[in-house]
């Protein structure tokens, strides 16, 4: 009787043991599994870039829309759109094409909305004296094919000079409108 | 002072005045820029016309065009034509002597290729205190004359011609 009792708690702490054993391997194992680092989970970084981007739309019978080519493009794991360095937009679908340059902007990842920032110039695209638009800020609707900003603008257009306000422009209608303070001047004699 | 008033019906079809003499706008003047103001402009590309509304004011040296809206017609970058409308549209021209030319109308259309001036819809044209009335009235910038009356072959007893004469006192 003494040999089993004796076995007996021999195996029952082996038992004990064991299970304390096992115990700790989950719980570690668990601990480890919270502590592992998902990228991008709490954190801002770079999840692509391209040097040297180009991008063409087309329409439905497969023309181009527009172009969008930039030095860089950035996009980042936390935002819903790329960050684009010395752009030029240029937009097909009028007769005379429009060209849009600027310092910075920014894409939304469907191309919808184009936002360009710092000297931004747009000139359309005829040989002699083309229309252009000088400003600080544009916003492109790429579907709509609405430009527009809410800032200041100058207006440069053979011999007449215009500073407004705010500007809308469609560029299917070809209607140019400036919505506040228009001031300028047309030069008759520029000679 | 006495004043004259002279009325002439719509059967006058043309009155060539020249008692009124208005100063051509120097030659000198068209050279100079054309200042523009307005709260909104609208451009349409597709035809070389701009429409500019409310407040609009047009200045070239001594002279103004003003009204609620004028329309620019350009042709290959030139203004040919601008159309004042307004309640009413105002032409003003101020002279170095000292005298001057007030224009008003419902819609004065400036031909800028012609040297002329239409004012159309209750017309009234005063320099100095000489007064011209009538539903049309059309002045030469270059040559100093101007016609009142209804268009030729449009006569029309609606259609009246005023001018209120006032003697100078010497």
């Amino acid at each position: 009787m003494r040999v089993r009792t004796r076995e007996m708690k021999h195996r029952l702490t082996l038992l004990g043991v064991a299970f304390i054993a096992l115990l700790s391997w989950w719980l570690l194992d668990t601990e480890q599994h919270h502590n592992l680092i998902t990228p991008g989970d709490d954190e801002h970084f770079l999840d692509l870039f391209i040097d040297d981007f180009e991008l063409t739309s087309t329409d439905e019978t497969g023309r181009a829309d527009f172009t969008i080519d930039a030095e860089r493009l950035e996009h980042y794991n936390d935002e819903d759109h790329s960050r684009i360095y010395k752009p030029v937009i240029q937009l097909h679908s009028s007769p005379d094409g429009w060209q849009i340059t600027a310092l910075t902007g920014t894409i939304d990842d469907d191309y919808s909305m184009v936002v360009l920032n710092g000297d931004v110039v747009m000139q359309n695209m005829i040989e002699e004296e083309p229309m252009r638009i000088d400003a600080q800020m544009l916003s492109i609707d790429t579907e709509r094919e609405i430009i527009e900003t809410a800032d200041a603008v100058t207006i440069t257009d053979g011999k007449l000079v215009l500073n407004a306000i705010g500007m809308r422009y469609d560029n299917r209608k070809q209607i140019l409108k400036l919505l506040a303070d228009i001031r300028g001047t047309y030069e008759t004699n520029p000679h | 002072m006495k004043r004259t008033l002279i009325e002439s019906s719509g059967s006058l079809i043309a009155i060539c005045v020249m008692l009124i003499s208005i100063p051509a706008m120097a030659v000198e003047e068209k050279q100079l820029p054309v200042h523009i103001t307005a709260d909104k402009v609208n451009f349409d590309l597709n035809k070389e016309q701009s429409i500019y509304t409310g407040n609009v004011r047009i200045e070239q040296g001594n002279t103004r065009l003003q009204g609620s809206q004028v329309t620019i017609f350009q042709q290959d970058s030139e203004i040919i034509r601008m159309v004042a409308t307004g309640a009413p549209a105002e032409y003003h021209h101020d002279n170095e002597d000292g005298t001057w030319v007030r224009a008003k109308s419902n819609h004065i259309q400036y031909l800028a290729n012609k040297d002329r001036l239409i004012m159309t819809e209750q017309a009234r044209l005063v320099q100095d205190e000489q007064i011209i009335e009538s539903d049309r009235i059309v002045y030469n910038t270059k040559d100093q004359t101007l016609i009142a009356g209804g268009p030729a072959g449009k006569e029309d007893q609606n259609s009246r011609v005023k001018i209120t004469l006032t003697p100078d006192n010497d």
